[in-house]
């Protein structure tokens, strides 16, 4: 398996316009700016680099984010192994994509931070802190970001955004967004629609409730009944191998 | 290290832990010191070197240090409380009631089908239900719930049914365990469903455990574990129920959730990986043979599933959960891989010193067995008569169950019988009295004979089930095959004498169904099935046997005169 298959590059009439995160084989994220505005709007179709058409879902500058889906055509690749994970204070990450020769590192200063507060929409990502200062950190937006463990496959941690707010001075500060984040903003955007077409992501808040820590801990893992187990398919169902008569 | 003096203690100690659990490195020595006074406290409560409080809120709180210590990884210690327990619950109760509160045992019930110690869970949530009967209580649903859970991980779907079904009616919506209950309770429903094969019956149960999640969700939120394992439990039977690539997609898409909201060692992570590689591996066609792509990404990421499982404190290598997926992982490679492509795998080595792991090994092999058993045998002593105390009562519990067993054992009259042993005052084996031997030697009047009384009794109480077949070949170990497992343990002798009724003296392999060794047992136990005499051909035909028989040892007469023979050098045949 390939690495970096969590990486995709979008064409737009032949042109590479963006790189992004492939999340599921036929869903994947990318940065809203890079598309650009009039993409945005129009919604063409764009291309990834062995030609499989992309269709913009949904696009939302605030967080910069961009969801794709990508249509399969009936040649239904191999599932992904890539991992996903949520990044902690402290931890390091890569981007996937190498503008420069070296590639870029950083580590996580707050996986929580605030990225855009509007009235309507709040937006968390995680804030970064970048090993050099960036010329451009906006030139970095759309590139998978992943844990820098030589683990293979990787765990991949967001999506590189622009800067927060309209900057886009050379700093050593960097935005990426969650796959977490991407998932409960999609939901969200979803839950606004009259139908739902589209496959649902976790959502659903706690109602809040008096315990400990511990306590909602134990709550959480809810002891206090059988927990299902998983269980196969009945063999008689689906094996290829004829009866068996001894 | 601090020693933890009471039970209180234990807890606060243990709840700081685990609010502290993602604290980073700087607290790990602490942590190791913490974790070290809690097992340090669990071994003196079984040792009764610590006080031990019996009052039933007492109790409950013991059961709250159980949760914990799983919360926190420490399993042993977390069932060696467990046991402690309940020991000192049964001991309490030996001339009256002491614990009236059903929930007490059904929360006990639940910790040990956590724990996966199925057998127990059932046995105290039945308890549990007494009490709640008894005593008239609330409790009633989510004890009918966790038993039809139970059961069903116990291989009982008509009971499993049965107790979903009243645990379905019993609800009130009165408190807010009753969602908990219904989720529970209508995912044993759905499982039974698909399991079914029956379409209009899994479009019911898809529908009502949406709801039933949907309801979950509202009250616990959808990053609930819970909430997130019956979520992939519903996609998957969606996808089941409709088997597009938009349903596909879907479970693909939580799977990402999941992963993302708990991390990717979370059991519930674990599963939700394992369904979707399931699903994927169905999808493509894997269960026709089909090898490509697709189907071998999906083994792989069911293999990464299985093991994340065994690595998991939730789970573990002796996990039911475990073997479930470790038997699907090996049908999933043997269903995609030509037999002669399988390689020589092989899972356990028992050597003699390991004869108590490779029967428990065995006899588990046979409680899960749900289709049939097949077993080539020197004699079949273990399996057949009750008084050896290995497998006969597993083999009978699986003939009740509706599974086939199938057994080949060898012929007394076959050429082994030359190793025939005699006393003093008698000829050695011979021509003319090898048959008379036999026929008063301890290997057949206490092995043989008996072997094929229970045989026939057996096959009375279970006509259509069990077949014994007889081989004149040499059989070179004994194979037991199960639909996942397979043991083989090679003879080092070919005197009888020292194959049956001795333990373990070479070793024995275990293999699952992805082995090469699987195939070539199952090749080997066809074979011999084919070449066997059937009973009833064989007592037809016993005269023929015996006149055979006297015949080799006629033509054995020229090697019994060496002298390294009569010197004994060597066992005379």
């Amino acid at each position: 398996m390939a690495r970096d298959e969590h990486l995709i590059e979008l064409y737009l009439a032949g042109t590479r316009i963006a790189s992004g995160l492939r999340i599921a084989r036929t869903f994947a994220l990318t940065a809203a700016h890079s598309l650009g505005r009039d993409v945005l709007t129009a919604k063409p179709t764009l291309y990834l680099r062995d030609g499989t058409p992309a269709h913009i879902l949904w696009g939302n500058t605030p967080s910069d984010l961009a969801l794709l889906r990508l249509e399969l055509n009936g040649t239904t690749g191999p599932l992904s192994t890539t991992n996903f994970g949520e990044a902690q204070a402290g931890q390091l990450w890569r981007a996937t994509v190498s503008v420069d020769p070296k590639p870029l590192v950083g580590k996580v200063v707050e996986p929580d931070a605030m990225y855009h507060d509007g009235p309507n929409l709040k937006v968390k990502a995680l804030r970064l802190r970048c090993e050099r200062t960036l010329r451009d950190p906006s030139a970095y937006a759309g590139s998978p970001i992943e844990e820098t463990r030589q683990v293979d496959p990787p765990v991949v941690f967001g999506l590189l955004v622009k800067p927060r707010g309209a900057s886009s001075e050379e700093s050593d500060e960097a935005f990426a967004i969650s796959v977490k984040e991407a998932l409960r903003l999609f939901e969200n955007y979803k839950m606004s629609l009259p139908s739902q077409p589209e496959p649902s992501a976790v959502t659903g808040v706690r109602k809040a409730e008096k315990r400990t820590r511990a306590g909602q801990i134990l709550h959480d893992r809810g002891y206090g009944s059988v927990r299902p187990q998983w269980t196969r398919t009945d063999p008689s169902r689906r094996t290829r191998r004829p009866p068996e008569g001894n | 290290m601090n020693e933890i003096s009471d039970l209180d203690e234990a807890i606060s100690t243990a709840e700081k832990m685990a609010e502290h659990q993602d604290r980073g490195p700087e607290t790990r020595y602490s942590v190791r010191e913490s974790e070290a006074a809690l097992i340090h406290y669990v071994d003196r409560l079984r040792g009764g070197q610590a006080p031990w409080e019996e009052e039933p809120q007492r109790i409950a709180r013991y059961t709250h240090l159980v949760e914990l210590l799983l919360a926190l990884g420490l399993s042993k210690a977390a069932a060696d409380l467990t046991d402690t327990t309940l020991r000192t619950m049964e001991l309490s109760e030996i001339d009256q009631v002491v614990y009236k509160e059903p929930e007490l045992w059904n929360h006990l019930g639940s910790l040990l089908a956590e724990q996966g110690d199925l057998v127990r869970a059932r046995a105290v949530l039945n308890c549990a239900l007494t009490r709640a009967h008894e005593y008239e209580t609330y409790e009633v649903p989510a004890i009918l719930a966790n038993l039809a859970a139970v059961s069903l991980q116990l291989g009982d779907p008509k009971a499993a049914a049965v107790w979903a079904d009243k645990a379905f009616d019993s609800l009130k919506y009165e408190r807010e365990k009753d969602v908990e209950t219904r989720l529970t309770a209508d995912r044993v429903r759905l499982d039974l469903a698909r399991a079914s094969g029956d379409d209009h019956d899994l479009h019911g149960a898809v529908d009502s455990f949406a709801e039933s999640v949907a309801l979950f969700v509202e009250n616990e939120g959808g990053e609930h574990p819970r909430a997130l394992g019956a979520r992939i439990a519903l996609a998957a039977a969606r996808y089941d129920a409709d088997p597009s690539p938009q349903n596909l997609a879907e479970l693909e898409f939580l799977h990402v959730s999941v992963q993302v909201a708990l991390g990717l060692e979370h059991r519930e992570t674990i599963i939700a990986q394992a369904t979707l590689a399931a699903t994927e591996f169905a999808a493509a066609d894997g269960w026709d043979g089909q090898a490509n792509e697709r189907t071998t990404a999906a083994v792989e990421a069911f293999a990464t599933a299985t093991g994340r499982a065994i690595a998991s404190p939730d789970l573990g290598q002796e996990h039911p959960q475990t073997h479930i997926l470790q038997d699907e992982l090996a049908d999933m490679r043997a269903a995609i891989t030509p037999d002669d492509e399988l390689p020589y795998r092989i899972e356990k080595v028992y050597k003699p010193q390991e004869n108590t792991e490779r029967n428990d090994a065995k006899r588990r092999a046979l409680e899960e067995e749900p289709s049939v058993i097949r077993l080539i045998a020197h004699a079949g002593a273990s399996y057949f008569l009750e008084e050896t105390r290995l497998f006969y009562g597993r083999v009978k519990d699986a003939l009740a169950r509706g599974v086939r067993f199938n057994v080949v054992i060898s012929s007394p009259w076959n050429s082994l019988a030359a190793f025939m042993p005699h006393n003093a005052a008698s000829e050695p084996g011979n021509y003319q009295n090898i048959v008379e031997l036999v026929e008063s030697s301890p290997s057949y009047n206490n092995t043989f004979l008996p072997v094929v009384e229970s045989y026939k009794l057996l096959r009375t109480m279970y006509p259509g089930r069990i077949e014994l077949r007889i081989t004149s070949l040499d059989v070179s170990g004994s194979t037991l095959l199960t639909s996942n497992v397979g043991f083989f343990e090679p003879y080092i002798t070919s005197n009888p004498q020292r194959r049956t009724r001795r333990g373990m003296s070479v070793f024995e392999v275990e293999f699952r169904k992805d082995s090469r060794y699987y195939a070539d047992s199952l090749e080997e136990f066809r074979a011999q099935w084919e070449l066997s005499s059937t009973w009833q051909e064989f007592e037809a035909n016993q005269e023929q046997h015996k006149a055979a028989l006297r015949s080799e040892m006629g033509a054995l007469a020229s090697v019994r005169v060496r002298a390294s023979v009569r010197r004994g050098e060597v066992p005379r045949p």
